[in-house]
C-alpha cells in the first residue's frame, strides 16, 4: 500500500506537466494554486510518525513538518494567484516602453517550477538524513534559478548569486552528514575536535542557506531583481525549509549545541544580520530592495529567537515564520499592483501613488511595518517576545534589535512619504525621464485588490489578537523542544 | 579496445605529483583566462586529472564516473557559450578573402587565448596582471594551509589539491559576475570537494545523486549564460 504522505511529493510533481502545458493561460495558475491548497489541507490530515524506511534511511512526518509544510503550501497557493490576477498583456507607458515584472509572461515559469519545488521540499521535510535533504534542497535551488530569472535577459546577478551561495552550502552539509553517520556508527566514540568540526560545517551551511551576514546577497539581490511574487516565494520558502531542517537536526543531535560558543554564534549571527539589514533598509530607494532587507531583518530576528531557545523557542520561530509569510505575500501583492501604474517601484517614481492606488500603497506599507514588528501589526507579538527574551540574556543586543526594527520601519515610512508627495513636472532631463516611466493606463485588477484587502485585514487582526495565531501553534508544537536552554 | 584497468595501468607513469602540477595549471588558467574555449578545455583537463587522482583512492569505476560527469558538463557549457559567443578573432582571418595562413600566423598570439576576444562580454572587472598575482597568492596560501591543516586520511599531495581547487574556485567566484566564468569557478570548488568527499563517502546513492546534481548545476549555468548573452529582442 502506498503511504499517504507519498502524495505530498507525488501530487505536486505529478501536476507539473499539466501546469506546464497550461502555463500560458489562467487555468494553469489556478490549477497550480489548487494543487498547493490541496497539499496544505492534506498535510494537516496525515498522521504523524515514521512512514517507512528507504535504503536504510527513515522517512518520517512530525508535527513540525506538518506546520511548516502547511504554511509553505498555503502561502505558495496565494503567491501563484498573484501573477494570475495580473493582466495578460504587458502594460505600456505613454512612450510605449513595457513595464517590468507586471505581466503574466514574466511569471509563467513560476507555476510548474514552483510545484516541483514544493514536491522537493515535501520530500526534504519527510527525510531525516541531512545528506538527502541537502541534495533535495540543491535540486530545488537549481529549479529556482529558472523562477528567479523568469525569462529576463537584462541581468543574471540574482539567479547567479542564489545558485552559487546555496550550492556552496551543499558540500558542507554532505560532509556533515557523513560525519554524523560516522559518529552514529562508531557508537558515539568521537573526539571533541571531530564534533566541533561537524558543528562548524553545519553552522556554515546554515549561514549560507539563511542568508546570514555576510552571505546575505542572494536574498537581497533576488528581492531587487526578480518579480515580486517569485521574490517573495524565494524569501519565504527557503528559510522555512532551512529552519525546519535546523530544528530537526538540533532535536535529533543535541550534542551539536553542547558548546556554549555554538549557541552564542547562532544568536550573534541573528543579531548581526538583523542589525545590518535594519541599517541598510533605512537608506534604500525602492520598495523591491527594501523588501529584501526587511525580509533579511526578520530572518535575523528568527535566527536569534532560535538561538535563545527555551520552552518557547520553537513557538517563537513558528509564529515569526507565519507572520513573515503573511507580510511578504502582502508586500508582493501590493508591489505587483503598484507596478501596473509605475514603471518600477523606486521611491522617485511613486509620487502621488497613495492617491492613485490607496489600497495597494496601504498594503505595501502595512506589510513592511509588520516585518519591522511595529505595534498593532501581526509582527509586533513575536518581535516583542524576542526583545524581552533577548533583554534577559543580553540587554545591549535587545537595544540593537529594536534599533534595527526602527531602521526597517523608517525605510517604509520614507517610501510612504514619497507616495504622498505631488508629482514633479520639472524641465530637467532627469525629471522628465522619471515621469515618462509612469503608466497611467492600467486599472488595478479587482481580484488583486481583494487579496490585498484580505491580507491587510489578517495582518491587523493578528496584531490586535495575536492569541488567534499563537495558541493553535502552541497546541500543535507542544511536543517539539529545542536542546538550547 | 582496452579495459578501464588497462587504461589506468598505462597511466601509471602519471604520478600524483604530476597530476597536482596539472591541477595547479588548469585551475590557474580558469582563474586567469577569459576566453570560454580555453576555460572549457581547462575544466575538462581538470576533471581528467582529478579522476586520475581519485582512481588511486577509490574504486576505478567511481573515478571513471566522476570523469564522465565532467565530460558531460563541458559540452553543456560549450553549447551554451556557443549560442551567445562571437567568433574568436584568432581564427577569423581564415574566413576573410585575400588573407591566408601567413597573415594569420603574424597575428597569432597565445595571450589572446587567455585574455579573450569576446566583445559581447564586456571588459573584465579585474586586469590580467592582477589575476596572475591572485594565482600566485593562492598558491602560497594553499601550500601554507596544506602543511598546517592536513586533511585526515589523505596524502599531502591530495590535501594540497583539495585546498588549491577550493581556493582557486572561490577566488574565481569572487572576481567575476559572468555566468560562464562563475560556472567554472563553482565547478572548480566542487571538484576540490569531490577529491575530499568521494574517498570518504561509501554510499553509491549519495555519489550518484551528487553527480546528477553537478549535471543539473551545469544546465542552470548554461541557461544563465544564454540569458546573459541574449540580445534584448531575443525571446528565451
Amino acid at each position: 500500500m502506498i503511504p499517504q504522505a507519498f502524495w505530498l511529493v507525488a501530487l505536486p510533481i505529478g501536476a507539473v506537466p499539466v501546469v506546464y502545458v497550461l502555463r500560458r493561460v489562467a487555468s494553469g495558475a489556478v490549477l497550480a494554486a489548487l494543487v498547493a491548497l490541496l497539499l496544505a489541507w492534506l498535510v494537516t490530515r496525515l498522521s504523524t510518525g515514521i512512514i517507512f524506511n528507504f535504503l536504510g534511511r527513515s522517512v518520517e512526518l512530525d508535527h513540525l513538518s506538518q506546520i511548516t509544510l502547511s504554511l509553505l503550501f498555503a502561502t505558495t497557493a496565494l503567491l501563484f494567484l498573484i501573477p494570475a490576477f495580473l493582466p495578460k498583456i504587458r502594460p505600456r507607458n505613454k512612450s510605449g516602453a513595457p513595464a517590468a515584472g507586471v505581466s503574466w509572461s514574466d511569471n509563467r515559469t513560476f507555476y510548474p517550477a514552483g510545484l516541483a519545488i514544493l514536491g522537493l521540499f515535501g520530500a526534504a521535510s519527510l527525510s531525516r538524513h541531512l545528506g538527502i535533504i541537502a541534495i533535495l534542497i540543491e535540486i530545488a535551488v537549481i529549479l529556482t534559478v529558472f523562477v528567479i530569472q523568469g525569462g529576463r535577459v537584462d541581468s543574471t546577478r540574482a539567479a547567479l548569486r542564489f545558485l552559487v551561495l546555496l550550492s556552496l552550502a551543499t558540500p558542507l552539509f554532505l560532509l556533515a552528514a557523513w560525519r554524523i553517520d560516522f559518529y552514529q556508527l562508531s557508537g558515539g566514540l568521537q573526539t571533541n575536535g571531530n564534533l566541533e568540526q561537524t558543528t562548524l560545517l553545519i553552522g556554515f551551511g546554515f549561514a549560507l542557506c539563511l542568508a546570514v551576514v555576510p552571505f546575505h546577497s542572494w536574498l537581497t539581490t533576488t528581492s531587487a531583481e526578480s518579480a515580486p511574487a517569485t521574490a517573495a516565494f524565494v524569501c519565504i520558502a527557503f528559510p522555512i525549509i532551512a529552519f525546519t531542517t535546523m530544528i530537526h537536526l538540533l532535536a535529533d543531535f543535541p550534542w551539536l549545541v553542547d558548546s556554549p560558543q555554538a549557541v552564542r554564534a547562532i544568536i550573534i549571527g541573528g543579531v548581526a544580520t538583523a542589525l545590518l539589514s535594519g541599517i541598510l533598509a533605512g537608506v534604500q530607494r525602492g520598495f523591491s530592495e527594501l523588501m529584501g532587507y526587511a525580509a533579511l531583518y526578520d530572518l535575523g530576528c528568527t535566527l536569534a529567537a532560535l538561538g535563545l531557545g527555551g520552552p518557547t523557542g520553537v513557538i517563537m520561530v513558528l509564529v515569526n515564520l507565519t507572520v513573515r509569510a503573511l507580510a511578504l505575500t502582502l508586500i508582493a501583492a501590493s508591489t505587483s499592483a503598484i507596478r501596473l501604474r509605475a514603471g518600477s517601484d523606486g521611491f522617485a517614481e511613486l509620487r502621488e501613488m497613495a492617491q492613485q492606488m490607496p489600497i495597494a500603497t496601504a498594503g505595501l506599507i502595512l506589510g513592511g511595518l509588520t516585518l519591522a514588528g511595529v505595534p498593532f501589526t501581526a509582527g509586533f507579538a513575536p518581535h516583542w517576545q524576542l526583545l524581552r527574551a533577548m533583554a534577559a540574556v543580553e540587554p545591549q543586543w535587545s537595544v540593537l534589535l529594536a534599533l534595527a526594527g526602527l531602521g526597517v520601519a523608517l525605510g517604509y515610512l520614507r517610501g510612504f512619504r514619497s507616495t504622498l508627495l505631488p508629482r514633479r513636472f520639472g524641465k530637467s532631463a532627469f525629471k522628465s525621464a522619471a515621469r515618462s516611466a509612469v503608466v497611467f493606463t492600467v486599472q488595478e485588477p479587482p481580484l488583486l485588490l481583494g487579496l490585498i484587502m484580505l491580507l491587510s485585514a489578517a495582518t491587523i487582526l493578528l496584531g490586535l489578537f495575536p492569541a488567534v495565531l499563537i495558541e493553535p501553534l502552541q497546541a500543535l508544537a507542544a511536543g517539539i523542544s529545542l536542546p538550547i536552554q | 579496445m582496452p579495459t578501464l584497468p588497462e587504461i589506468l595501468a598505462r597511466l601509471q607513469f602519471l604520478t600524483q605529483e604530476w597530476a597536482l602540477l596539472g591541477l595547479f595549471i588548469t585551475a590557474g588558467v580558469i582563474l586567469v583566462a577569459r576566453d570560454w574555449r580555453t576555460l572549457i578545455l581547462a575544466l575538462l583537463a581538470q576533471y581528467i586529472l582529478a579522476g586520475l587522482i581519485l582512481s588511486r583512492l577509490v574504486r576505478p569505476d567511481i573515478a571513471a564516473l566522476k570523469v564522465m560527469i565532467g565530460a558531460f558538463i563541458c559540452p553543456i557549457l560549450f553549447l551554451s557559450a556557443r549560442q551567445v559567443s562571437t567568433r574568436l578573432s584568432l581564427f577569423s582571418p581564415f574566413t576573410e578573402k585575400g588573407k591566408g595562413f601567413s597573415y594569420w600566423w603574424k597575428n597569432f598570439s597565445f595571450i589572446s587565448l587567455l585574455v579573450g576576444q569576446d566583445r559581447r562580454r564586456g571588459p573584465a572587472a579585474t586586469g590580467f596582471t592582477f589575476r596572475v598575482l591572485v594565482v600566485l597568492l593562492m598558491i602560497i596560501v594553499t601550500t601554507t594551509l596544506s602543511s598546517t591543516f592536513a586533511l585526515p586520511d589523505l596524502s599531502l599531495n591530495v590535501t594540497t589539491a583539495v585546498y588549491w581547487l577550493v581556493l582557486a574556485g572561490l577566488m574565481t567566484l569572487v572576481l567575476t559576475e559572468d555566468p560562464m566564468r562563475v560556472g567554472h569557478g563553482l565547478f572548480t570548488v566542487l571538484t576540490g570537494f569531490d577529491l575530499y568527499y568521494t574517498p570518504l563517502e561509501k554510499s553509491l546513492l549519495m555519489t550518484g545523486l551528487w553527480g546528477a546534481v553537478n549535471l543539473l548545476i551545469a544546465l542552470a549555468i548554461g541557461y544563465l549564460t544564454i540569458a546573459k548573452g541574449a540580445r534584448p529582442e531575443e525571446e528565451l
